[in-house]
């Protein structure tokens, strides 16, 4: 190693350049093989254990211990298929709708950070984010993509030609771009309340306070949202299993099926991370101690708050299942008049609110 | 050749081709995708021009929020090719026409005012150019009527959109859209 | 980035006469909305690289204008297809011969 990096050293490149370069590759791979490697794999075991645990059954437990090895089974299980084409489909929009739902949901994590601006203990000159890409647009961008989830929905929908699916397409578009809004306003609420719209500086924002005190209301809004934005039970009406036979993805098989859930998976992974920089500090510790009061060395403890931040995330999937297990299904209507008659109102009264007392309180 | 340059050229022939793709495709649905596609590469356009918040606007609203209004109702009316219709393609000669003038205005342009094909200066260091602050700041102060009415242009709009759809009901039984028991 | 003024325009040139030219061939209702939406798409290029040129933010407020009246213009014009369908049941608009609904 000692001996590659100064013969490198010797084509021009200092050791600086090449650790910035590990460390961007660091980040990325660290990621993506959290999201796609870990996450996305033990959401499927953990939401059939728990939905076990919750049923009172045991739930997969013969592959490997405590059924640990199930998903590789099922992923083994969903390659080796025959990949069915039913024949009256769109070819080309029947491929490119699974497609378009895993890469927005790829794309969603990379603007959002993992840690505070840390040193890695020293290996670092000056203090980095912990975030693949810094936007000066911050969480919009996670927003933008996240509403291009709606298009492998709406299009594995439509290039199936088929009524169940169509009809889902149909409800599961509605139902994104209306809980969009809602999302969007909750979220203005915590940029007003923080002050910026970069994900770092809001929850350096909340050392002293979450912003799940200030901001409960908006937090009240946006839990249903996300459920809503990731098509998660009580707000499933996209597939339904009962009244539309799974709608959208009916006549997927095989590994086809498998990327539509591999898509929710991440996707849940994406807006849980929102929530837990939004609401509830980051990477701080507890509401009222963050990490620079604990008396600990950060400079040598640097991956504690991300591996803090990690264990915060894995309570919101967690909260996903547990509620997919617990509360039925909402009726189409009742869910779009919770969007429309009850959360959007109740958005922007908050958000006039906080604006309304944010400009009383800075009064001299 | 520069690398921006480079991207530059590779972005503006995929916006081209594209945008032929969205006008000439027969179906709706292609022609929405092709759209879709083509939002997406203006956004970069922009992100190289440097207007950061503006390429992630051009995401959320034209390519989240007013193309999936689109494929919303092209789902919604499910329509076959019979009742599409069939395009003319009889204006040819106008569309030339039409061409060759705004090409003779462009042009007239590039004589009279050479400084048209000059490159254009670097963002200076350290300037808010592009940001969410710098602006929200010019929108409310220089802009805040002209903010204020694209408010008023939205309401009318949602009441318009209101008045079409409306349409009454005559069966008492339904209320709020769902049947009474 | 390293282009002239001129290449923009070009670009917003030559995107909005595509538009243009299937905004007057096309004979579907959808189709006529969507190259619209293309036009408008090209109108805001030029607007965000003179904002470029000159280093201001009036041009990406007008590209905030533009986006606005795209919105209202496609959330109307679909709710005109959705009724014109309801009536004829095509969206042909050789068969929009008759003013009232």
């Amino acid at each position: 190693m000692e001996e590659r990096l100064t013969r490198l050293e010797s084509l021009n490149i200092d050791r600086e350049t090449i650790i910035s370069i590990a460390f961007f590759a660091g980040k990325i791979l660290f990621i993506f093989g959290l999201l796609f490697g870990f996450i996305a794999p033990m959401m499927v075991w953990v939401e059939r254990r728990v939905c076990g645990l919750i049923q009172d059954r045991y739930g997969p437990n013969r592959v490997g211990p405590f059924g640990l090895l199930q998903t590789m089974a099922d992923g083994i299980k969903l390659l080796l298929k025959e990949d069915l084409r039913p024949t009256e489909v769109h070819p080309g929009f029947f491929i490119l709708a699974p497609i378009l739902a895993v890469i927005p949901a790829a794309m969603g994590f990379a603007a959002i950070p993992f840690g505070p601006e840390t040193t890695l203990g020293g290996i670092l000159r000056e203090p980095q984010r912990l975030q693949i890409a810094n936007l000066n647009v911050g969480f919009l961008y996670v927003l933008a993509i996240g509403s291009l989830g709606v298009y492998s929905v709406a299009l594995a929908g439509w290039a199936s030609n088929n009524k169940y699916t169509v009809l889902g397409a149909l409800r599961a578009s509605a139902q994104m771009i209306s809980y969009e809004l809602a999302a969007g306003l909750s979220i203005v609420t915590v940029v007003i309340l923080s002050g910026s719209v970069d994900l770092v500086k809001i929850v350096e924002s909340q050392k002293s306070v979450w912003n799940i005190f200030p901001g409960f209301l908006a937090f009240l809004v946006f839990l249903p949202a996300i459920f809503a934005e990731t098509n998660r039970t009580p707000f499933d009406l996209a597939e339904s299993e009962a009244e539309l036979v799974a709608g959208f993805h009916t006549e997927y098989s095989g590994m086809k099926f498998g990327l539509f859930f591999l898509a929710e998976y991440v996707n849940m992974a994406t807006v849980s991370a929102m929530a837990v920089l939004l609401f509830f500090g980051g990477w701080e510790l507890l509401p009222w101690l963050p990490w620079a009061k604990t008396g600990l060395n950060m400079d040598t403890l640097w991956f504690l708050p991300t591996i803090w931040f990690f264990v915060k995330l894995a309570f919101f999937l967690f909260f996903f299942v547990w509620i997919r297990w617990t509360v039925p299904r909402f009726r189409y209507d009742q869910l779009m008049a919770l969007g429309w008659k009850t959360l959007i109102p109740i958005s922007l009264f908050n958000m006039a609110a906080t604006t309304t007392i944010l400009v009383f309180q800075k009064m001299p | 050749m520069e690398n921006s340059q480079i991207v530059f050229f590779i972005f503006s022939a995929l916006i081209l081709v594209t945008a032929g793709l969205v006008a000439f495709r027969p179906r709706p649905v292609e022609s929405a995708m092709w759209l879709i596609l083509n939002f997406f590469l203006t956004a970069g356009l922009y992100v190289l021009l440097g207007s950061h918040f503006v390429a992630v606007i051009q995401v959320l609203v034209y390519a989240g929020a007013i193309m999936v209004l689109f494929v919303f109702v092209i789902l919604l009316l499910n329509l076959d090719p019979r009742e599409l219709g069939t395009d003319s393609s009889v204006s040819w000669g106008s569309l030339i026409l039409f061409v060759a003038f705004l090409s003779f205005i462009l042009l007239s342009l590039h004589v009279t005012t050479p400084e048209l094909l000059e490159k254009m200066p670097p963002i200076k260091a350290g300037s808010t150019f592009g940001t969410v602050e710098a602006l929200s700041k010019t929108l409310l102060t220089d802009y805040i009527f002209g903010f204020e009415m694209a408010g008023v242009i939205l309401l009318l709009a949602i009441m318009g959109v209101g008045l079409l759809a409306y349409r009454k009901i005559n069966n008492p039984r339904i209320v709020n859209g769902s049947e009474r028991p | 980035m390293n282009v002239s003024i001129a290449h923009l325009l070009f670009l917003s040139f030559g995107v909005f006469c595509i538009g243009g030219a299937g905004f007057l061939m096309r004979r579907n209702a959808l189709s006529l909305l969507i190259c619209l939406e293309l036009m408008l798409s090209a109108v805001n290029i030029a607007f965000v690289s003179f904002s470029r040129l000159h280093q201001n933010e009036s041009g990406n407020l007008l590209y905030f204008l533009v986006i606005t009246v795209a919105a209202c213009e496609s959330a109307v014009g679909l709710a005109l297809i959705l009724n014109f369908f309801r009536l004829k049941k095509n969206i042909r608009l050789d068969e929009a011969t008759t003013l009232k609904g």
